[in-house]
């Protein structure tokens, strides 16, 4: 006579149920948890390089570029050691540009501090700019600034433009009764 | 032959598990509800943006890469239906921006049916040469619309304000929209330097 083999037929009882209920919830929520702030850094990023911004930034490097701005050694020496310029219509020699860039940064809303606007000159290659802007996070800049930087790349690559240097303009802009702010960057070739 | 465990599931065991599904069920369609949501304001959010970005790159591609020497504000004020601007460039040639804005009664304050219309909103820009108009229209999304107490169609997404001025030497052109999700965030705003000498 074959005999049979007894088979565990018996199932899950509640308890376990509950017990892997409980663990896929959990994880379920850790997933949530983690996630969720993506959404927000979509949002974040609605406002970086849009195309306003963009063309802002367009207008800011014309006037770098053109003659009637020149690189003093004092700019360079900023631009070497402190890793960034930051770049005032008062650098501009002749009256004209200087007036039309006062005009820009109100137009475009940058943003400014005692009348200095946040438009910083860089290298080409941001990563020591990144840097500085990590470590002075909430005295010299803004959070908004330092999670620009952390968004933009290091552009370890040369500029097909040869462009040597930056702008990254920080952008002070009022909707609907609320303050954000924007952020910008353009290669400057000079 | 071997008695095999037939024993099922008790009664308290089925409603426990039946209450636990119907929570999560629950919990779930409030989440992927909310997110069905987001998913059609981020559809609206997308054909806005590629509305704005397309009209302003015509625009600004030919007040950049051809250079602008003069504005012309045709038709502007903050009451009128029409705003119409002429844009010369430095190749002699005449660009032209025509914003219409007819609106059709308010919800709450419906005017005589005779005189009611439906929304109207249209974006047109091109050349001008001697005096003939060569306008491509942009047609501003449509993202639902609903209808007043005379039958008339208002717009959801609605053109709110428009300001055009050549203050201090640039020329600003701000098209300002309005829609139920997203207040007045959304604009065109192209600023340009006029004859700038850079």
């Amino acid at each position: 006579m074959i005999k049979m083999r007894k088979l565990n037929r018996s199932g899950f009882v509640l308890v376990e149920t509950l017990v892997v209920s409980v663990f896929v919830m959990v994880i379920l929520s850790i997933m949530y948890t983690n996630f969720y702030p993506l959404m927000g850094e979509y949002e974040k990023r609605e406002v970086y390089d849009d195309i306003d911004g963009k063309y802002a930034a367009y207008w800011f490097k014309r006037i770098i570029q053109s003659d009637s701005f020149s690189f003093t050694a004092a700019m360079n020496n900023a631009i070497a050691n402190q890793k960034y310029y930051q770049f005032r219509c008062s650098d501009i020699s002749d009256l004209s540009s200087q007036n039309l860039c006062n005009s820009l940064i109100t137009k475009f809303n940058v943003s400014t501090d005692g009348g200095t606007p946040h438009i910083y000159l860089i290298t080409y290659n941001t990563e020591e700019f990144k840097s500085v802007v990590e470590e002075n996070e909430g005295e010299k800049f803004s959070g908004g600034l330092q999670d620009y930087m952390v968004f933009l790349p290091k552009y370890l690559i040369p500029s097909l433009n040869d462009a040597s240097y930056r702008i990254v303009i920080e952008f002070h802009r009022t909707k609907d009764g609320n303050d954000y702010l924007a952020y910008s960057t353009i290669e400057v070739k000079k | 032959m071997r008695k095999l465990n037939n024993k099922g599931m008790t009664a308290v065991e089925v409603l426990v598990c039946f209450v636990l599904l119907v929570i999560i069920v629950v919990s779930m369609y409030t989440t992927v509800s909310a997110y069905k949501n987001k998913q059609s304001i981020e559809s609206f959010k997308e054909k806005i943006f590629t509305y704005k970005n397309l009209l302003t790159k015509d625009i600004q591609d030919d007040l950049i890469k051809t250079g602008l020497i003069s504005v012309n504000i045709v038709q502007a004020s903050s009451t009128s239906e029409l705003f119409v601007v002429d844009m010369m460039l430095r190749d002699g040639t005449t660009k032209r921006l025509k914003i219409v804005r007819e609106l059709a009664s308010d919800y709450d304050d419906p005017v005589d049916p005779a005189e009611d219309q439906d929304d109207n909103f249209m974006i047109s820009y091109g050349s001008v040469v001697n005096g003939t108009e060569d306008l491509i229209d942009y047609p501003i999304p449509d993202l639902g619309y609903g209808e007043n107490a005379n039958g008339r169609k208002v717009y959801d997404f609605r053109i709110n304000n428009v300001d055009i001025n050549t203050d201090n030497g640039i020329l600003t052109l701000y098209i300002g929209f309005y829609h139920p999700d997203f207040g007045t965030k959304y604009a065109i705003d192209i600023i340009c330097p006029i004859n700038a000498a850079l």
